[in-house]
């Protein structure tokens, strides 16, 4: 009996401390505002004409939270920043990086099945620490994939000064 | 009979020189691209923020979306927050109102069940709530503003939403 007591004492202290475990997640996450202001910060990283530059931010989950399609924008200028800041968040990497790694016969290649990825420059992702709470895409800038590259780490680099 | 046939065959070139020169000369000054207005990027800007300011008077968080001339997103952002499906219905909210070149809200009390334009809710992307605003110059939609998530829903989208065009109007001509 004393036994039979003892293992439900500790069977119930075991279901106690799962019940403590079961908090929900608490995740950092790119705030709206500061997309917004990091939206204009940015700009003057983007070249001189900004008629082409279109702009994506996504979040944590990958969704977007604020696009501004350039006036001048080209038809795939807007799925295409979307893509690239979502290939930033989902690997954690300057989408100009995950280009270069998944290239040809490398093992990595196969990475560029995914839907949603896209292996072109421009996408950077939006860290605090070792932490990504979100990514920024541009498509259109000019210079190509690294004008692309610069605008969207100024942007990254905007939202990081914001959220400390 | 051969210099009459040539005869006839050239005063067809003749005529046909002349109305080609005519096509030309009444045609081709008609025939240039299309120029239309849409709302630009840095008004769609203007009117966001205008608007968001209005509707954080009482605290509410939205989600918004301005639409071009094309019913195309120009310039959009999601609350903090938001619900999974505000984004989405402020876009097709401010879509509504483009097409239709009226406030969404309209489109609630045109397309009801028991009206014949009732169909119209079977196209893809409009919807009946108000909280849509066309951007007008005179009779011409060159684009529209759409908002959810406000604290007093509907008519309160649609104040928030009149706002942010009220930033424009001067530029609206």
């Amino acid at each position: 009996m004393s036994r039979f007591t003892t293992v439900s004492a500790a069977l119930l202290a075991a279901a106690l401390l799962s019940t403590a475990q079961a908090a929900p997640l608490m995740e950092r996450n790119i705030n709206s505002e500061d997309a917004m202001v990091a939206y204009e910060r940015m700009m003057s990283s983007c070249g001189p004409n900004l008629n082409n530059v279109t702009v994506v931010f996504v979040d944590r989950a990958g969704d977007v939270v604020l696009q501004a399609r350039a006036n001048g924008a080209a038809l795939h200028n807007l799925d295409l920043a979307r893509r690239k800041a979502y290939t930033a968040r989902t690997f954690r990497t300057k989408s100009i990086e995950w280009r270069d790694r998944t290239t040809g016969t490398q093992p990595a290649a196969g990475q560029r099945m995914l839907a949603e990825v896209i292996p072109l420059g421009g996408g950077s992702p939006i860290m605090i620490g070792e932490e990504v709470i979100g990514g920024v895409g541009v498509s259109g800038a000019q210079g190509g994939q690294p004008g692309d590259q610069a605008c969207s780490d100024a942007g990254a680099a905007a939202v990081v000064a914001l959220a400390r | 009979m051969q210099s009459r046939l040539k005869a006839l065959v050239g005063s067809v070139a003749v005529v046909g020189i002349a109305l080609g020169a005519g096509v030309l000369a009444t045609s081709a000054p008609m025939a240039q691209p299309l120029v239309q207005k849409s709302v630009s990027l840095q008004q769609a800007i203007q009117v966001v923020k205008a608007a968001i300011a209005e509707c954080s008077k009482d605290g509410s968080v939205i989600s918004i979306t301005v639409v071009d001339r094309d019913g195309e997103v120009r310039f959009s952002v999601r609350a903090n927050g938001a619900n999974p499906h505000n984004f989405e219905l402020s876009r097709r909210k401010a879509y509504t109102a483009r097409t239709f070149r009226s406030p969404s809200a309209d489109f609630i009390t045109k397309s009801a069940p028991d009206k014949d334009l009732a169909g119209q809710r079977m196209l893809k992307d409009v919807i009946p709530l108000g909280g849509g605003i066309p951007i007008m110059i005179g009779e011409d939609a060159i684009g529209a503003v759409g908002i959810s998530g406000a604290k007093g829903g509907q008519p309160r989208e649609e104040v928030c939403a009149r706002a942010g065009i009220a930033a424009i109007q001067g530029q609206l001509s």
